[in-house]
């Protein structure tokens, strides 16, 4: 267990960067793409190289400017950074290959716009995951609420428009007005914000104080949609499938949940948290949001905000894994966000290839569209088992470790919760399974022969269906980073 | 030659050669400028670098010893104001190049021969260690600046008139203060008075007289509710004139406040409830300030504005009375002066190719004129406090002073602001993002209007990552001991 | 009242500028005049250089040219006033007249722009043009 001193981590995050010149200077759609795959294998190449010596216990550290006493701008790379690094970089990959089939066939406008913030987006996410200080940790969390906000509103009409006014009132009226005086606090008391395993010692804020500090965090970070500051997410999802799928899915969702697990184990720390019961305020607004966005996600025929508020309840339980405090509540929060983006991003996808081919948004709409579009709603029922946990699919695991988690604790109360919510899962998402494969020849608006969406808009779906797949049998990289942070 | 001499001389040589070659080789006074300007921000650079290796610089002024002579003195903040002066100068010249050679006319060389006048004139305040001094240098920076004010067409010289009115008070009520000050203790030389004072028995006189001299100087710098003049005169005025002064006035009568408080005035002179007084009022004008802001139609008022609201943050910085505080306020002078400046070289160019700065006119710009939005952009995050922005860091230090001290409404009149910044500049960006720039639109980049504005946009940039090394090498060590 | 009495009449100079003063800011702020305005801050500028010149001085002093010190082979202080606030007026006197100017030149492109110096008036013609 040692600390590597190496750019490693900067380059890794500088890698996104360094394609926009490219995206933004290219001539023809095919350069301009071709930047961004290069910068999206770089990107998964310097991780992937930093993954060896991270599991075996090391970190990687690089200091890139001391700004403020006891809290430099700098990177540490270590298990749980890694973790989402790694899967939001995957993703990219995948992601890219999407966005070229669905912005090209829906001959979307300002494409180049498109992918170079896209780039940013990711720049900033894996920011996020190689922080090693609270204050480094916001500035990317602030330039990623900045940088998305074109996404956001890339159809620029009169409703992405004021999404994207929601967008930011929410993202950002949080950061600023509840984080940063937060975050004052923590400095002003501890004299720093590094991340540190052990957090604020017992007794050196008193419970109050803390009690307030938690919550200013637990709510500022409101890209993890932990209800009451969810509004922002379905008003979200009036941008382009990719950005919904990666975006609101994968980086930028998670980033908000990353936050919150941070927070948790390495600003307050675990033990202050279960001595002071301060982790049960955490449980608790987790539990609040999980029934509520399912319950809520039921009555939604819109697909995408649907999927908006599956995401919101799903994004809880990896925020309930944080407040179980215990090894394997954490590791399955942890593992969570992994098993959650692959099943998804695969969901979003569909959504997305369903919508280019057919144009269809609302889920009563959708009669008998497995017949013309079977590959497509195969992944989608992969993701959904996923999602609401069912094996053989990854979301099996995470969910097993959080029902651990609860019953370790003796919190039956949370453990039903989790049963209750993934009931509703299964409530919500089967209906769309149901209705794409058995409805009677009369009631259904699609049929046969098959006629499926761009194969750019396919393959990526039906990887990450794949992978969802794969990692109930071998989840190893991801589940042996979150034993390795849980610990 | 003296180094402290050396980057103010070229400031009055060129101001004197720029009237001559306007009489006789018009062609030669913008170059001119060019030259002076660079000249003193070059000697401006040795001397910040001199002052960093040896220490304080002083000056005597015709050889007399300080308390009888005039004394100049220059630490590494005070070194570091004037680089900030003569480069941000230097910027604005260079960008507004077309402005200032086709613009005034056969009044090209007066015009510039005010300008370096006014340069020269912050730089002396800055620099000069004696209470009169101060006084004539402030008014030869802000008689200078109403001229040039008053340049604009329209409502301008109305504008600069009452500038001038309220100006010329806030000075006379400078000058009475030190009047008294004189009457008690007998010097006007800066160390002497502070040496005296601290053994002077604290009198009522003497809190009057330090209560008159800070009023004086809120007036000047727009404090709320004396803020009256500041958005009309630089809403009002040339553009190249608001940009030169925007970023200079307000934040050096700024710096003269704080070099007082740290350096003259002991603790015991000032008047108890003064720094009460001064956090409402700083308070208040954050929160009037923002209102303002967001009521304005005119986009270089609304910036105009938000800088009533960052004399705000400056004057509580230095009121709350803390080390934290105070460094916070001295980095937020240079923080606001580059944002300011920013914004001011931006709006500028956009105003050259749009005319009036309403919103319906900065449509599509994101479009047409992509490297000056760009600039806009960062200076405006600045002024919402994103990081690893110039502005989050001076924010951070006054946000966490606050709190040391228990100022909490202080802290959320910060937080505020910062929203509503958010609201105020998103505004902008959605008509110049999303909008469509129109038919008529034929918007022109040039490279030399471009250049000084990415410099200073850069500077943001790298002066907030830089931060750390501006607090230890040029703040800490003025601050003095005492103040914990 | 006794107190105030002789606090006021032992002070008179100081009063005096005070009422110079206060003459003046009323003019700047009362009168909607610019001219007159402008006159209001000239006897505002003035009062304050009376304050000083009344600082300097000294009751049975005489001017500080050291002529007849060589005879006597001390200067003593409490013969002469201080002309070090004289002096400065001699700058702040500048320094208004200066202002001064300025302001003059200002009002006469007011003139130019609004064809009036009345306060009310130009801010009606900037009302409705």
């Amino acid at each position: 267990m040692y600390s590597i001193y190496s750019i490693q981590p900067f380059l890794a995050v500088a890698a996104p960067l360094a394609a926009v010149p490219g995206i933004l200077s290219s001539r023809s759609p095919n350069i301009r793409e071709a930047w961004s795959f290069a910068a999206a294998l770089l990107l998964l190449g310097l991780v992937a190289c930093m993954v060896p010596a991270v599991v075996a216990g090391h970190t990687y550290t690089w200091v890139v400017a001391n700004v403020l006493p006891g809290a430099p701008i700098a990177f540490r790379v270590d298990a749980f950074g890694m973790l989402f690094a790694l899967v939001a970089s995957s993703l990219w990959v995948v992601t890219t290959l999407y966005s070229i089939g669905y912005m090209r066939s829906k001959n979307e406008h300002a494409q180049t716009r498109f992918f170079g913030y896209f780039a940013v987006s990711i720049f900033c996410a894996v920011g996020v995951a190689f922080s090693a200080n609270l204050l480094t940790m916001y500035l990317f969390y602030e330039l990623l609420s900045f940088s998305t906000y074109p996404l956001v509103a890339h159809h620029q009409n009169e409703e992405s428009r004021k999404a994207g006014r929601k967008y930011l009132g929410f993202i950002v009226g949080t950061s600023i007005g509840l984080v940063l005086p937060a975050m004052v606090a923590v400095h002003h008391f501890m004299g720093t914000l590094d991340f540190a395993a052990g957090g604020i010692p017992l007794g050196a804020i008193d419970p109050t104080t803390m009690t307030v500090l938690l919550c200013l965090l637990l709510f500022g970070f409101a890209k993890a949609a932990l209800m009451p500051v969810h509004v922002w997410l379905p008003a979200a999802m009036v941008a382009p499938t990719p950005v919904s799928s990666l975006l609101h899915a994968v980086a930028v969702v998670k980033v908000g949940a990353f936050c919150i697990m941070r927070v948790v184990t390495d600003v307050f720390g675990v033990e202050t948290l279960s001595a002071l019961h301060l982790n049960d305020v955490v449980t608790g607004a987790a539990a609040v949001t999980m029934l509520a966005a399912s319950l809520i996600a039921l009555s939604q025929d819109g697909l995408k905000r649907r999927l908006a508020f599956s995401t919101i309840g799903q994004l809880s339980y990896i925020v309930l894994g944080a407040g179980l405090v215990t090894a394997a509540g954490l590791t399955g929060g942890m593992l969570h966000i992994a098993m959650h983006a692959f099943g998804k991003i695969t969901l979003f996808f569909c959504a997305g290839a369903i919508y280019v081919a057919t144009g269809e948004k609302y889920i009563s709409r959708l009669n008998g569209i497995g017949y013309r579009m079977p590959w497509t709603m195969t992944a989608f029922l992969i993701g959904s088992l996923s999602i609401i946990g069912i094996p053989p699919t990854g979301g099996f695991l995470s969910k097993w470790y959080l029902l651990n988690g609860c019953i370790d604790t003796g919190q039956w109360l949370l453990a039903l919760t989790l049963l209750a919510s993934s009931l509703l899962n299964a409530a919500y998402f089967l209906p769309i399974v149901y209705r794409a494969w058995f409805c009677t020849p009369d009631q259904a608006q699609h049929a046969g022969p098959m006629r499926e969406a761009p194969l750019a808009c396919i393959v990526p779906p039906l990887i990450t269906a794949t992978i969802t797949v794969i990692l109930f049998f071998y989840p190893y990289p991801f589940l042996n980073l979150a034993r390795l942070a849980a610990n | 030659m003296h180094d402290v001499v050396l980057t103010i001389l070229p400031l009055l040589f060129g101001s004197f050669l720029a009237i001559l070659a306007g009489w006789t080789r018009s062609a030669l006074v913008y170059p001119l400028g060019v030259v002076a300007l660079a000249l003193s921000t070059g000697f401006c650079v040795k001397l910040l670098l001199g002052v960093l290796s040896t220490g304080t610089a002083t000056y005597l002024l015709g050889g007399w010893s300080p308390p009888w002579g005039i004394v100049f003195v220059i630490d590494t903040f005070s070194a570091g104001m004037m680089l900030l002066i003569s480069g941000s100068a230097l910027l604005t010249y260079l960008a507004f190049r077309a402005e200032i050679i086709e613009g005034f006319a056969e009044k090209t060389a007066a015009f510039v021969a005010l300008l370096l006048l006014t340069v020269a004139g912050h730089m002396g305040i800055v620099a000069t260690g004696d209470l009169f001094n101060l006084y004539v240098l402030i008014e030869v920076a802000a008689l200078s600046g109403y001229a040039l004010l008053g340049y604009g067409s329209g409502r301008a010289p109305l504008a600069s008139l009452n500038y001038l009115c309220v100006g010329s008070v806030g000075a006379s009520l400078y000058l009475l203060g030190v009047g008294y000050l004189y009457i008690l203790t007998g010097t006007l030389n800066m160390a002497d008075l502070a040496q005296i004072m601290l053994a002077a028995p604290v009198t009522a006189s003497l809190h009057g007289a330090v209560a008159v001299i800070l009023f004086g100087l809120w007036v000047k710098m727009a404090l709320f509710p004396f803020h009256g003049w500041l958005p009309g005169a630089y809403a009002m005025s040339s553009p190249v004139a608001a940009a030169l002064l925007a970023p200079l006035t307000t934040k050096v009568m700024v710096y003269v406040v704080i070099r007082l408080l740290i350096g003259v005035i002991p603790g015991a002179a000032i008047p108890e409830a003064l720094p009460d007084v001064a956090m409402l009022l700083g308070t208040a004008a954050i929160f009037a300030g923002s209102l303002m802001a967001y009521r304005q139609i005119d986009q270089r008022r609304m910036i105009a504005y938000i800088l009533v609201a960052e004399v705000g943050y400056m004057v509580g910085g230095m009121f709350i009375g803390n080390r934290t505080a105070m460094t916070g306020a001295m980095l937020h002078i240079f923080a606001d002066a580059l944002m300011t400046l920013t914004l001011f070289l931006a709006l500028g160019s956009i105003a050259r190719q749009r005319g009036e700065m309403v919103l319906a006119n900065m449509r599509g710009l994101f479009r047409t004129m992509p490297f000056t939005m760009a600039a806009f952009v960062l200076g405006a995050m600045s002024m919402i406090g994103v990081p690893p922005l110039f502005g989050f860091f001076s924010k951070w230090y006054l946000l966490s002073g606050a709190l040391e001290s228990g100022q909490y409404l202080f802290m959320v009149g910060l937080l505020v602001s910062s929203l509503v910044n958010v609201v105020l500049f998103f505004r902008i960006f959605e008509t110049a993002f999303f909008d469509e720039p129109g038919e008529s639109v034929r918007d022109i980049e040039h490279w030399s209007r471009v250049t000084p504005l990415a410099v200073a946009a850069v500077l943001l940039i790298v002066a907030g990552l830089s931060s750390g090394l501006i607090v230890d090498r040029l703040i800490a060590g003025i601050i003095p001991a005492s103040l914990i | 009242m006794e107190d105030f009495l002789t606090q006021l009449t032992s002070k008179y100079n100081f009063w005096a500028y005070i009422v110079l003063m206060m003459v003046g800011l009323y003019a700047m702020i009362a009168k909607g005049n610019l001219i007159k305005k402008l006159i209001g801050l000239s006897i505002f500028q003035t009062a304050i250089m009376l304050f000083y010149v009344a600082i300097g001085s000294k009751a049975g002093a005489t001017i500080p040219i050291l002529r007849d010190h060589t005879l006597k082979g001390v200067i003593d202080f409490v013969e002469y006033i201080n002309p070090l606030p004289h002096v400065l007026m001699l700058t702040a006197i500048v320094v208004s007249v200066a202002t001064l100017g300025v302001a003059l030149a200002l009002v006469l492109r007011v003139y130019d722009v609004h064809q009036t110096l009345e306060e009310d008036e130009i801010l009606e013609k900037i009302k409705n043009p």
